[in-house]
């Protein structure tokens, strides 16, 4: 079969132009991420050429677009774009899709001619640790378009090249600014430290006894404030040593426990702080009791970091600023308490009410998170 | 320099000043629009192989006629699907081979040229855009394979240039240039296409024969058939050049600053009469060039060598794209921007290794030869 003259004729005007110089379509797309705040700010500029074989918008088809043209072809525009980007916030183990919203068309210049800029923000549930972006403009229409990407944050930028056989990136945002990052693994670590009752309740359990001293079978008021902070110094000293341990172990992939254990573990040790001091087995030794938990209290703290991908100085800045952290939530209840505490220990109703209502209360709430969490009934996870 | 000065100074995102203000020139918008029903037709259908074939067809003669890449691209887009199916159709394996080596992606194209011979052993146009792409990459002696082929597919004529284009790059200069004029009888009853392809060749073995009076002749007869044709163009524009008529060209390409290939000769000729504009193109070219090494785009380092060294007069990064350059495309352009290069860096080595290939096909040029080259004698002597 002779192929149809017509068709012979495009490889001969194939041949004359094999040299044939030329520039292929790209975008380029700039997602800002301010200082604070969930919102993400989005540049995109797009050729307009390749906007009107893809929407069409040089209405009166005279070989000229203008801004009028452009206007009106805005939403349809926005639309189009839009509809073929999207932009994942990652963050502390969640992650979920911002919503692109436009925020108006203005009009530049690059080298190869005229381009529509598309302003639009990116709202995302929660301030991104990282992005995932999607990108598909024009694939379907132009195998050979770009989208050059650059994100940037704080005094950063990060370029990516998307083409239509890898249209994703994933990137860290902020990654290289080293002191934000530890302080943001730092309040990390002090929060965990409040809002995880558990590991107070813990601490409290080794502290309520601090300024007393076990003697004759009953409880009996410490003479120096000196030896009562040296006794709590040991206790979170060793309570941190341990955690901090267990937490690069986990982290680094070395140990690996699977959750429901390593949580009824930690209810468990809040069981047993509490009895102890109703029934005081370890006296002294408290300290010794503190690193054997808190190796268990460790494993705990790394479910915070596991799902964060960190590696080599990303992971040492995030473990010296999580275990700070923690350590400096530590030292903020051991301030409020052992004051309190010192004052009060000469009191029968400290002794005699406090200790053991304390150490039964706790140990209650111990032996009910014992019980959710074994059971993983309605388990927070 | 002022004109720069203010371009950089507006280069930003803004609102025009009036709806009427012209943001882009879209030439083609009008030929692309009236593709436009054909392109939904395929949307609804996109299995139906000849209203692809026509619509890819009509987005190549596009790109052709405006120099624009996009097209191409489209093109490619249009036969995608077509071309993933298990057994694709010849005539949409040997157009997209076209589509191909338009964007310089010349072994995927001979990959598919292959498919579509397997299928269709007779397949003229598949047989002569291969014998092109070969040709082009210096691969002489199968390139003359498959212009035989073209005896019985592509018909006489066509298979007679096809194998006199070869022939005179090894060795047989003066006979096919003599072969190919007397064959040839210019009219308007052969395909304008056959008649501009037919004349560039014609043109370009009178000027390496030293015959520039025939040469331009041919050149501006092709151009007389195909006004726009930018092959002949540049051309015309080298022969121009060459024989320091600079002016003619700035007459001929001032409306051509869109195409980068053609941009390349306004700046060199800019440059020599150091015209005011000419500045400007060299601007131009630079900016382009930069965007293009900034996006990774390779496919002009010929015209990219040719400007380091003909106008910014830096012999030793130009001779670096020229060797670069040289793995990819062997044409004479490719030719004398490496042998140029090499001399002006004064590379003994690069210039022994072009001499000596140049020695080894047999390629005779007699603007090489006028300057005391050494062509035709063993490198090194």
């Amino acid at each position: 079969m002779r192929p149809a003259p017509i068709m012979f004729l495009i490889a001969l005007c194939a041949w004359a132009q094999a040299g044939y110089a030329h520039k292929p379509s790209d975008s380029y797309l700039t997602l800002t991420q301010p200082k604070q705040g969930s919102v993400l700010e989005g540049q995109w500029d797009i050729a307009l050429r390749d906007l009107e074989h893809a929407v069409g918008v040089d209405a009166n088809a005279d070989g000229a677009i203008t801004w009028g043209e452009l206007k009106a072809a805005q939403p349809r525009i926005e639309r189009y774009a839009l509809s073929n980007l999207s932009v994942e916030g990652i963050a502390r183990g969640d992650r979920d899709n911002c919503s692109l919203r436009p925020a108006g068309v203005l009009f530049d210049e690059h080298v190869d001619g005229g381009y529509a800029v598309l302003r639009f923000t990116a709202q995302c549930p929660f301030r991104p640790a990282q992005l995932a972006v999607h990108y598909s403009l024009l694939f379907g229409l132009d195998p050979n378009h770009r989208g050059l990407l650059d994100v940037r944050a704080g005094d950063t930028s990060q370029a990516f090249v998307l083409a239509s056989k890898s249209g994703t990136a994933t990137l860290n945002l902020g990654a290289p600014d080293r002191f934000a990052q530890f302080r943001a693994f730092l309040d990390e670590g002090v929060w965990h430290i409040w809002k995880g009752y558990d590991h107070i309740l813990f601490l409290l359990t080794l502290l309520l006894p601090a300024v007393v001293l076990y003697r004759h079978g009953r409880w009996q008021p410490r003479e120096s404030l000196r030896d009562a902070l040296f006794d709590v110094l040991k206790v979170v000293t060793a309570f941190t040593v341990a955690h901090s341990l267990t937490l690069t172990l986990a982290v680094n992939g070395l140990v690996s426990l699977p959750s429901r254990l390593v949580e009824s573990g930690i209810a468990l040790t809040v069981l047993l702080g509490a009895l102890n001091n109703l029934f005081p087995v370890v006296r002294e030794r408290r300290w010794a009791v503190a690193f054997a938990f808190g190796l268990i209290h460790g494993l705990g703290f790394a479910s915070v970091l596991a799902d964060l991908g960190l590696h080599g100085w990303n992971l040492v800045l995030a473990l010296v600023g999580f275990n700070s952290g923690v350590e400096v939530g530590q030292l903020a209840i051991v301030l409020v308490f052992i004051p309190v505490a010192y004052a009060l220990r000469e009191t029968h109703f400290y002794r005699r009410a406090f200790m053991p209502g304390g150490a039964v209360a706790i140990g209650c709430l111990a032996v009910y998170w014992l019980a959710v969490r074994a059971t993983a009934v309605g388990f927070h996870g | 320099m002022a004109i720069a000065m203010a371009a950089e100074a507006i280069a930003a995102p803004r609102i025009p000043p009036s709806d009427a203000t012209v943001l882009e020139h879209v030439p083609a918008a009008a030929a692309a629009q009236k593709l436009d029903a054909l392109r939904a037709r395929l949307m609804s259908h996109p299995q139906d192989v000849q209203g692809a074939l026509v619509l890819a067809q009509g987005y190549l003669d596009i790109g052709r006629s405006n120099a624009d890449p996009r097209f191409v691209s489209y093109a490619e887009a249009t036969l995608n699907p077509l071309l993933h199916r298990p057994d694709p159709d010849p005539a949409v394996l040997t157009l997209a081979a076209t589509t191909l080596q338009y964007l310089h992606r010349f072994d995927e194209a001979l990959s598919l040229l292959n498919r579509a011979l397997q299928e269709q052993p007779r397949n003229g146009q598949a047989w002569l855009t291969k014998a092109s792409i070969l040709q082009l990459q210096g691969h002489f002696d199968e390139g003359r394979k498959a212009c035989r082929q073209l005896i019985q597919s592509g018909g006489q004529l066509i298979a007679l240039t096809c194998l006199s284009s070869v022939n005179a790059m090894t060795g047989k200069l003066g006979a096919s240039y003599t072969a190919l004029g007397r064959i040839f009888n210019d009219g308007p009853g052969l395909p304008a296409g056959v008649r501009v392809w037919i004349l560039d060749q014609l043109g370009d073995m009178a000027e390496r024969s030293g015959d520039s009076l025939r040469a331009e002749g041919y050149l501006r007869r092709a151009l007389q058939v195909a006004p726009q044709d930018g092959y002949s163009k540049a051309e015309y524009a080298d022969l121009l050049l060459r024989e320091n008529r600079a002016a003619e060209v700035i007459s001929l390409l001032r409306v051509d600053e869109q195409q980068d290939n053609l941009l390349l000769r306004l700046a060199i000729a800019g440059s020599r009469l150091h015209e005011s504009a000419g500045e400007r193109w060299s601007d131009e070219f630079q900016a382009r060039f930069e965007a293009a090494r900034r996006d990774g785009d390779y496919t002009h380092l010929r015209e990219q060598a040719r400007f380091l060294l003909e106008v910014r007069h830096e012999p030793f990064e130009a001779l670096r794209l020229a060797v670069q350059n040289w793995q990819v495309q062997r044409e004479p352009d490719d030719i004398r921007i490496y042998l140029a290069a090499a001399q002006a860096a004064g590379n003994r080595q690069a210039t022994n290794a072009i001499l000596g290939w140049i020695h080894q096909t047999g390629y005779e040029d007699h603007a090489l030869q006028a300057n005391g080259d050494g062509i035709g004698r063993p490198p090194g002597g």
